[in-house]
């Protein structure tokens, strides 16, 4: 699925004393199977913008197009449990939107939803949490007893249950201790990777930026200030200050080596790993 | 979704309303919720009106936003009615058919829904142009006299906090419902059972959220020693000033003046046969 934004600007309370514009005119296209990280500081606009690729907000100008879904004012939109089917957002601290009295109707209530049958339903409890790294002794558990990481990832189960085509996962890593955090992103790759999804992930680790990412969207006061790949946006310093964002700190390593070392590619360091295998290469 | 709640929210600015003594708009409200609820007659009424319409002038309120948030009241002025149709007996009787409805019963039902617009009009103003702080320090204030009885700081404090988290409390409800409807819930359409199926998925999460954060507060303050028995002082000051009390006077005289006509029966005479007390003069 492809996603195409055209002119979309959104202004919160249109025409009530509290009138803030969120985005102004936004135009990006997004193709199938690619990552893509939005960055941006707080309130840069970056959670209204994922809204208003599901329906979830309807731009107050422009149009989003995704494949033969239109959203745009004015014009209703039918088939909008189609769009959500297709579309999977796991919001900000999705371990508030635990309700069921165990985990396997917790995570079968999107399914459900989306009108799945009983074949269909059978044993995907089970599958989905297998693809978050829990076993299915946590089935039969209230999603109340777990643990906070458990309970994020019971919430990601839920929305990979229903099996998105494109996965939009807002600051996913938030609140978490670093392993916790890594296996999440490690799952959002793999899902990526293997099962082909587009995700379009929201953050503010710019090491992850670097390291997953296909291309990443910089956000500043509701206009988009750059779109292209991590490492070009990492290296224009003016951006950067522009955008008030920080360069991870191997990028930053590898930009003096290349001082002493010019055969050193900087564009091939993503993590950690290709550091060292870049810098094994030259020296 | 929830866009269209103004009630109850304190709009800054800078008006003579917002100006006043929060304790003096506290007396205000009162007197005029008494008035509100006496039998004034058709042109007591409209002087009524008159004296909401000019504060609405001067705290620069839109009546829009009221008419707006009147919505919901559409259904019970249509119960209201039905019920007075059956109820009054009284008045001119018009015949529709074989159904007979007496003028009394439409009047009676337009006196309730304007004096229900008449008190939440007011009560709209007070609480847009008052801080919620400023108000429970006006309440704390105005119920001093009961301090040798029960500890008023607590019913304050208990307001003030009450007050806080309407609009938090609301934000979270906005986020629970996008969230679940990521995830394939339809909050307007659907059956009985999946609209309760539905409120149940919101419901839950926003409680479960609310106790969790009313925890969190109590922790947050007694971590900073807060003891509601201890003596206190206090950091805001409010200044009674004349155009206060100028204010005060005004609108208490209106009150005494409305009950001498009530208890006159002046009222009465005026509803019923204004036109002859009016010839009754130039005789």
């Amino acid at each position: 699925m492809n996603i195409k934004i055209s002119h979309l600007s959104y202004t919160y309370a249109m025409n009530q004393p509290f009138q803030y514009e969120a985005l102004t005119d936004i135009n990006a296209s997004i193709k199938s199977n690619d990552f893509i990280a939005i960055i941006g500081q707080t309130g840069s606009g970056k959670s209204t913008l994922i809204q208003n690729l599901n329906g979830l907000l309807i731009p107050t100008m422009g149009k989003v197009e995704v494949d033969e879904f239109v959203i745009q004012k004015k014009v209703k939109l039918k088939n909008i449990k189609q769009l959500r089917k297709k579309i999977g957002i796991v919001f900000q601290f999705p371990e508030y939107q635990l309700f069921e009295e165990n985990v396997e109707k917790d995570i079968l209530f999107g399914p459900k939803n989306f009108g799945f049958s009983e074949e269909q339903l059978n044993g995907l409890a089970k599958k989905s949490l297998e693809i978050v790294g829990l076993d299915e002794t946590f089935l039969k558990k209230s999603p109340f007893e777990l643990s906070g990481g458990e309970k994020r990832r019971v919430a990601i189960a839920g929305i990979l249950a229903f099996d998105p085509e494109i996965l939009i996962v807002d600051e996913p890593t938030a609140g978490l201790d670093p392993q916790t955090a890594n296996k999440i992103m490690e799952l959002f790759n793999h899902l990526h990777k293997v099962q082909k999804k587009t995700i379009i992930l929201v953050t503010h680790q710019m090491d992850d930026v670097l390291k997953y990412a296909n291309h990443v969207l910089a956000l500043k006061n509701g206009k988009l200030e750059a779109y292209t790949t991590p490492i070009k946006l990492f290296m224009d310093d003016k951006l950067m200050q522009h955008l008030q964002v920080e360069a991870p700190i191997l990028l930053k390593i590898a930009v003096e080596i290349k001082k002493k070392y010019p055969a050193f590619n900087i564009s091939k360091v993503r993590d950690i790993d290709s550091f060292v295998q870049q810098l094994k290469d030259v020296i | 979704m929830m866009s269209n709640i103004t009630l109850g929210r304190y709009i800054p600015n800078n008006t003579f309303f917002h100006r006043l003594d929060p304790r003096c708009k506290l007396l205000l409200l009162f007197i005029f919720m008494i008035t509100i609820f006496i039998n004034l007659g058709m042109i007591g009424y409209i002087v009524l009106g008159l004296v909401v319409l000019l504060c609405f002038i001067l705290s620069k309120i839109s009546i829009l936003t009221i008419f707006k948030s009147l919505k919901p009241m559409w259904f019970m002025m249509i119960f209201i009615f039905v019920i007075n149709l059956f109820v009054v007996k009284t008045g001119t009787p018009w015949h529709l058919g074989k159904i007979t409805i007496y003028s009394n019963a439409i009047f009676a039902t337009l006196k309730i829904v304007y004096r229900l617009f008449l008190l939440i009009s007011t009560s709209t103003i007070f609480t847009a142009t008052t801080k919620p702080l400023d108000i429970t320090i006006a309440i704390e204030d105005l119920f001093a006299f009961l301090k040798p009885i029960m500890n008023v700081h607590i019913l304050s404090m208990m307001i003030s906090i009450a007050l806080r988290f309407i609009p938090t409390i609301l934000e979270e409800t906005n986020r629970i419902m996008k969230a679940q409807a990521s995830r394939g819930v339809d909050f307007v359409h659907g059956k009985l059972k999946e609209k309760a199926k539905a409120i149940t998925s919101l419901i839950i999460p926003l409680f479960v959220s609310a106790f969790a954060r009313s925890d969190e507060l109590a922790n947050a303050m007694e971590a900073r020693s807060y003891n509601p028995y201890a003596q206190r002082t206090r950091y805001r000051k409010l200044h009674w000033q004349f155009k206060d009390s100028l204010i005060l006077i005004l609108s208490i005289v209106l009150l005494a003046g409305f009950i001498t006509l009530a208890i006159t029966g002046f009222a009465k005479t005026w509803n019923t046969s204004i036109f002859e007390w009016i010839k009754g003069w130039f005789k």
